[in-house]
């Protein structure tokens, strides 16, 4: 190998990326030329200078440990809004239970059925309302096509 | 290699521990690593911050599909500098970021002149000609300088080849030898 073959690979070589299968050949080639070395010695040299120029050293501990706290709350989030989810939905079954007893109660204990039986009416009438509401939907529908796409 | 191991083995532990347990641990080793990756892309440290956070949130997600092979450290730094790319995307620079391989333009050496010279501090200078470079020439030498990964880990990282890698890298240095030259003639 020459010095024009050597040289890429000495970039390598200094970067510590030099394949096993070439070290040999470009360890012999060092033996025997100043150039090379040289080349090489300044190509790790460079390396020193741009490890120095990229060093970035920003990470205090304390604003790590402020980071890691809000990493945390917005963890734990999630959580806590399902957690309070629940809670509100089992008030609201206790009071809808509550309601409905307290309802049962004062039907049962009130004697007089007419409060029921106006209730059922009541029920009555807006069910056939529902109904002819159906049919008269279902009547139009037959007359609406289908849109085309 | 030592803290990826206990990082994977208190992950993937069905244990009752509360988050802070498995978070934690992974937050206390790696955040210098993600915080600086993401800094190195954005150039802005309170993006940095959020990218940061976002990061662990990702791997917190995905804790139950993580493979075996993965290191958990290289997880982090792609997922960081893919959240970072992102940002800078979405704020119209992504022009300046797209990561693409590189043709080899022939292995022919140019005279080599080293941006070495006795009585300057050549780092200063190095340190102002790096952020003149394009945005991924920089990134790549400061992913191999500054932390110190090796071709195979920034290729892993950027999704490029390792050639596409060592190409870049000689592009980088051929430039900042020829801006060191011009700055000692008084450009600088």
């Amino acid at each position: 190998m020459n010095c024009h073959e050597i040289n890429p690979k000495l970039y390598l070589l200094a970067d510590g990326e030099l394949m096993d299968s070439e070290m040999q050949a470009v360890k012999g080639h060092l033996a025997e030329c100043v150039d090379c070395r040289m080349l090489l010695a300044s190509l790790e040299r460079e390396n020193e200078i741009l490890r120095e120029a990229a060093t970035v050293q920003f990470c205090e501990p304390e604003r790590l440990l402020l980071l890691e706290n809000r990493l945390f709350r917005h963890l734990e989030r999630p959580n806590r809004w399902l957690g309070a989810g629940v809670a509100f939905r089992r008030q609201m079954l206790a009071f809808a239970s509550a309601l409905m007893l307290i309802m049962g109660v004062v039907t049962h204990f009130h004697g007089d059925q007419s409060v029921l039986a106006h209730s059922i009416a009541q029920l009555q009438i807006e069910r056939s309302y529902l109904d002819v509401r159906f049919q008269w939907n279902q009547y139009i529908g037959n007359f609406s096509s289908p849109r085309r796409r | 290699m030592v803290c990826d191991i206990v990082a994977r083995q208190t992950l993937t532990s069905d244990t009752k521990e509360p988050i802070g347990g498995l978070i934690g641990y992974l937050f206390r080793i790696h955040a210098p690593m993600v915080l600086t990756t993401a800094f190195r892309v954005l150039r802005d440290r309170s993006l940095a911050e959020d990218v940061l956070q976002e990061t662990f949130l990702k791997l917190y997600q995905m804790k139950d599909r993580l493979d075996e092979a993965v290191s958990i450290t290289g997880l982090l730094r792609k997922i960081s500098i893919n959240m970072s790319i992102d940002i800078l995307r979405k704020r119209g620079r992504e022009r300046s970021l797209e990561v693409n391989e590189v043709e080899d333009q022939g292995s022919t050496p140019s005279i080599h002149i080293p941006f070495t010279q006795v009585g300057v501090n050549e780092a200063v200078i190095v340190r102002e000609l790096l952020e003149r470079l394009p945005s991924v020439d920089r990134l790549i030498l400061e992913l191999r300088y500054g932390e110190q990964l090796s071709y195979a880990e920034i290729s892993q990282a950027l999704d490029i080849s390792v050639p596409a890698v060592a190409q870049r890298i000689r592009r980088g240095k051929d430039t900042l030898r020829r801006e060191f030259r011009s700055s000692k003639k008084g450009t600088l």
